[in-house]
């Protein structure tokens, strides 16, 4: 750095300071833009996290095996004929956490004259508390461990009017002879999970009681997979097989994070511009202010480029300060919002229901961008009223000061 | 070879209630070592000549060269580079950088000069010192009296040397002692290194003590006379 770059820089630190009010307020609006910005990046973060975690959590795992066009047409009669090789396979392969067979299909629970339509899913109990977190979702009751246990959604039951440790007629018709079965279950549970087809519309019972009730042999519907990394899914594929990660399965996930990321532009250029105008509000009237200071400095000899110089010196020292009051102002909020969260009761998005306080998520590099991308924006906007002052003739500034 | 030289110079300006001509046609050089005093009435076209001979305007018509480089020919760069390098100016209204230092201030011009910083600040304490300033060197501006930051003003026009010093009511701010220690120091700069020097001024202390005196009145030279001393 040059001696004449030294003292630009030095002299723009001292001219930020000239009028500390004006500085200050400058410096607040960036901070104050800084903790806006950061705020709704995480928690539009964090609502993105927590939908893919209760989907994930509550049914997708990292995903499914299927039979070929199950996918695309949910029918019943679409099975994996050999369902329990096919999860044998899968846990033997290396990578694989953990795998639990599902059956599904249509059917219908009563209780005396109260009936709803559910969709019948069963799962093997103890396969399944390695795919998804249902028992941290229990909000009565228990586990089931009985096959004439069933896990109703909370919804359901409030609907129905069900109570643990009570009865529940399951209906569904068999998948070959088309004949309708009932069985008596007792509710061993009720799930808050925020996945609605869970909480509203599902029974879930143990598995060989779906696949007797839906005449399914040893078929499965789907295979749900934990995996270490998303790469090994694609090696459990086989003949007649689909293998879908939850990206797939669940495509609006990728919607609302398009739109997420469309909103929050939209938004960030709001805010971007509303700041914008404050600095070059306020550089503009300092620039008046100091018009004839220029002059001064035009006159004995400054290059219109070095008086650029140091005004931009000037918002990069504006655009530093705003952003290290933006980062003291944003820690405390953040990390309550981080940890804390914000309650959302009854707030759904994506059809998830947000049963958690939504937590704010950010990572490092977003932060630094956010806080760079502030600070090019205070000299962007200072390079305007830079190329002013550069171009204002000495002998016009000097006037302003006789 | 003249310092400053003006062929049929004039200065328009368009106004609301039409073309004012500050300037109409003036002819007359500045040779090196002029100790020179321009008087004349209000409205008369001092500062407008200022200006131009200080590079900070150019002429609307005719021909204004300092060391021969005639200003039409140079852009702003060029201009900046020439005030830095050939021309001091005290202005009447002090104009230090408020948040420089006295000495800062004084170094200003040598740090655009690119003269090394300890012999900066070596020079510019000097010339603090010749002007009486040499225990204020570490005050703001605002930390000192109108004699003192005229005298900052003025150090910071003689410390780099100029070819040209350009002065605008030097002594309009100072007590007589102060604004005779000042005009002492000038003259014995003009005399020891033949700077130039071109005042602008109604003090009759300074009048006395030109060598040129000219004056002007409507944008024209009335009188140009050189005296004796």
């Amino acid at each position: 750095m040059s001696d004449a770059t030294r003292t630009a820089w030095r002299l723009a630190w001292r001219n930020v300071w000239r009028n500390p009010r004006r500085t200050l307020i400058t410096c607040a609006a960036i901070a104050l833009g800084m903790l806006a910005m950061l705020l709704m990046q995480g928690l539009v973060r964090g609502m993105g996290a927590r939908l893919v975690e209760t989907l994930t959590d509550s049914w997708l795992a990292d995903g499914h095996i299927m039979a070929e066009g199950y996918r695309a047409a949910p029918d019943v009669e679409i099975r994996i004929p050999d369902g329990d090789a096919l999860l044998a396979r899968v846990r033997a392969t290396p990578g694989v956490r953990a795998a639990s067979g599902r059956a599904l299909g249509p059917g219908m629970v009563a209780i005396g004259d109260r009936s709803a339509a559910v969709q019948v899913v069963g799962v093997d109990f103890e396969a399944e508390r390695g795919v998804t977190t249902w028992e941290d979702g229990l909000v009565a009751g228990a586990w089931p461990t009985d096959d004439r246990d069933v896990l109703v959604g909370h919804d359901l039951a409030d609907e129905l009017d069900l109570e643990v440790g009570g009865p529940l007629v399951l209906t569904a018709a068999h998948v070959v002879t088309g004949e309708l079965d009932s069985v008596r279950l007792r509710v061993a549970g009720l799930l808050r999970v925020g996945d609605p087809r869970l909480d509203r519309a599902a029974a879930i019972v143990p598995l060989a009681r779906a696949r007797a009730v839906l005449g399914l042999g040893d078929g499965l519907h789907a295979v749900a997979v934990r995996v270490d990394d998303p790469a090994v899914l694609e090696s459990l594929g086989g003949p007649g097989l689909e293998v879908a990660p939850w990206r797939t399965l669940a495509p609006v996930v990728e919607q609302m994070e398009n739109l997420q990321g469309v909103s929050f532009g939209m938004m960030l250029g709001i805010v971007g511009v509303i700041l914008a105008l404050g600095i070059l509000n306020t550089l503009t009237m300092a620039l008046i202010d100091r018009l004839p200071e220029f002059g001064i400095l035009r006159a004995l000899g400054t290059r219109p480029g070095r008086l650029v110089q140091m005004i931009l010196f000037e918002a990069l020292h504006l655009g530093l300060v705003g952003v290290a009051l933006g980062l003291l102002l944003t820690a405390p909020i953040y990390a309550w919002a981080a940890t804390s969260g914000i309650p959302m009761p009854g707030v759904e998005m994506g059809g998830v229901e947000f049963t958690h306080p939504l937590r704010a998520d950010l990572e490092w590099g977003e932060v630094l961008g956010l806080a760079a991308s502030m600070v090019a924006l205070t000299v962007a906007v200072a390079g305007i009223t830079a190329a002013r002052a550069a171009r204002v003739r000495p002998v016009d500034a000097l006037r302003r000061s006789s | 070879m003249s310092v400053v030289s003006l062929r049929g110079a004039t200065r328009y300006y368009e106004t609301k209630a039409g073309i004012v001509r500050a300037l109409d046609g003036v002819t007359f050089d500045i040779d090196r070592g002029d100790f020179m005093v321009v008087a004349g009435p209000s409205g008369s076209g001092k500062t407008t000549l200022v200006n131009l001979i200080g590079a900070l305007d150019k002429p609307t018509s005719g021909v204004v060269s300092i060391d021969g480089r005639s200003l039409a020919d140079l852009d702003g760069k060029a201009l900046a580079d020439l005030r830095r390098d050939r021309i001091g100016f005290v202005f009447q209204a002090y104009n230090l950088v408020p948040v420089l230092t006295a000495i800062e201030n004084v170094e200003y011009v040598m740090l655009l000069q690119g003269v090394p910083a300890a012999e900066r600040r070596s020079r510019a304490a000097e010339m603090l010192g010749e002007v009486g300033l040499g225990d204020l060197l570490d005050r703001r501006p605002d930390a000192l009296s109108g004699g003192q930051q005229q005298r900052v003003a003025v150090a910071r026009a003689l410390v780099a040397r100029p070819a040209l010093v350009l002065a605008d009511e030097p002594t309009a701010n100072l007590d007589s002692a102060a604004s005779e220690a000042l005009m002492d120091l000038m003259a014995t700069l003009n005399e020891r290194h033949r700077t130039t020097f071109v005042f602008c001024t109604h003090d009759p202390a300074l009048m006395a003590r030109a060598r040129r005196l000219m004056r002007l009145r409507d944008g024209r030279v009335e009188s140009d006379e050189r005296i004796a001393r």
